[in-house]
């Protein structure tokens, strides 16, 4: 079965440049969600192998969306990657405190992210 | 090998409009396929990725009718600043327009209020300034806090650009790969910005377009 990756930022660019990564160099389904309501939401539905998300959203903000996706148990083990523009150390912090098992900060490079995302779904990095 | 191209004439007409639209259009093509076809260790990769995004986010922008917002989330995602300013000079000749910015402090703003005339004038019709990558700091932009500037060049004149400032701490300067974005920024931005017009262009910040010059340092941050 294919791994499904759930995508979540407010900010076009970054959906258009990570949509195109994985569309490109990978056979992973992938949904996208802008904002931490849409992407619990879609995590909840589609049950995805892994989650990119950012933290500064409308809504529900990455940190609250990382700890509510984390309440479900079919949900308690996927993957959550923060990708975000906030690199300072209490953040990071915060994102490991909210449940989140990774960080990489904007901008990204593509090959590096992709490295990371296959880490993760290819059995080389556990949690 | 060139990614980018050079500005054309822009004259704001409606073929200028629809050539502007199908360039995006082809451009973002033609960069999806090469990085489609592009191993993740080519060294060109990172800069396809930000020339496709770049690309399809402004010719969405223009459809949109939101093209400096754009240029903001351009910036703070692909190249790491959340300090910048898109200015615009407008009718009367010492006006200039904030059109969008993000993040400005008390003193870029300052500066900014007293400079943004004299930054344009600096361009002149030149290229991408970028303080990093090889380049020699020009001492006025540099003096500014100034890491780049991206002029927009209009009807055959330097007519505002993108400033940015500071960037985000992970990130150490500028490089080849920001370069060839900001010449597409260079390229196209101030072409699609004037597409804006009549839509009563709105910055990031307040919601509400600002004109400044030499003589006005006492307005409200925006």
């Amino acid at each position: 079965m294919e791994k499904k990756l759930l995508l979540v930022d407010d900010s076009s660019t970054t959906l258009l440049m990570e949509e195109m990564l994985f569309r490109t160099h990978t056979k992973f389904q992938l949904v996208l969600a802008r904002n931490g309501e849409e992407a619990v939401r879609k995590a909840l539905a589609e049950l995805p192998s892994l989650i990119l998300m950012d933290i500064v959203m409308p809504k529900m903000n990455g940190f609250a969306a990382c700890r509510e996706i984390r309440k479900h148990p079919a949900l308690k083990r996927v993957p959550i990657i923060m990708v975000t523009s906030r690199g300072e150390s209490w953040n990071v912090e915060e994102g490991f405190e909210s449940g989140c098992n990774d960080y990489v900060t904007k901008p990204f490079n593509v090959a590096e992210l992709i490295e990371i995302v296959n880490g993760y779904l290819m059995g080389q990095k556990v949690e | 090998m060139t990614l980018t191209p050079e500005p054309q004439a822009w004259m704001g007409s409606e073929t200028d409009v629809a050539r502007l639209e199908q360039d995006l259009e082809d451009l973002s093509a033609q960069y999806l396929q090469q990085f489609g076809e592009a191993s993740l260790d080519d060294g060109n990769i990172v800069t396809l990725s930000k020339l496709y995004a770049g690309a399809k986010r402004l010719h969405e922008a223009v459809k949109e009718g939101a093209v400096a917002d754009a240029i903001v989330e351009i910036g703070a995602n692909l190249i790491g600043c959340e300090q910048m300013a898109v200015i615009l000079a407008r009718g009367e000749r010492d006006k200039v327009a904030f059109i969008g910015s993000a993040g400005l402090n008390r003193r870029q703003l300052d500066s900014m209020h007293m400079n943004a005339r004299a930054i344009i004038e600096e361009a002149g019709m030149g290229a991408v300034y970028m303080a990093s990558g090889g380049e020699e700091p020009d001492p006025f932009l540099s003096s500014l806090g100034i890491v780049a500037f991206v002029p927009f060049p209009l009807d055959y004149a330097t007519k505002g650009g993108i400033v940015l400032f500071d960037l985000l701490p992970q990130r150490d300067g500028l490089d080849s790969s920001d370069r060839e974005l900001l010449k597409l920024l260079g390229a196209y931005a101030g072409p699609c910005l004037s597409t804006d017009k009549g839509k009563d262009q709105e910055t990031s910040d307040k919601g509400k377009s600002q004109e400044i010059s030499d003589n006005e340092k006492d307005l409200e941050p925006w």
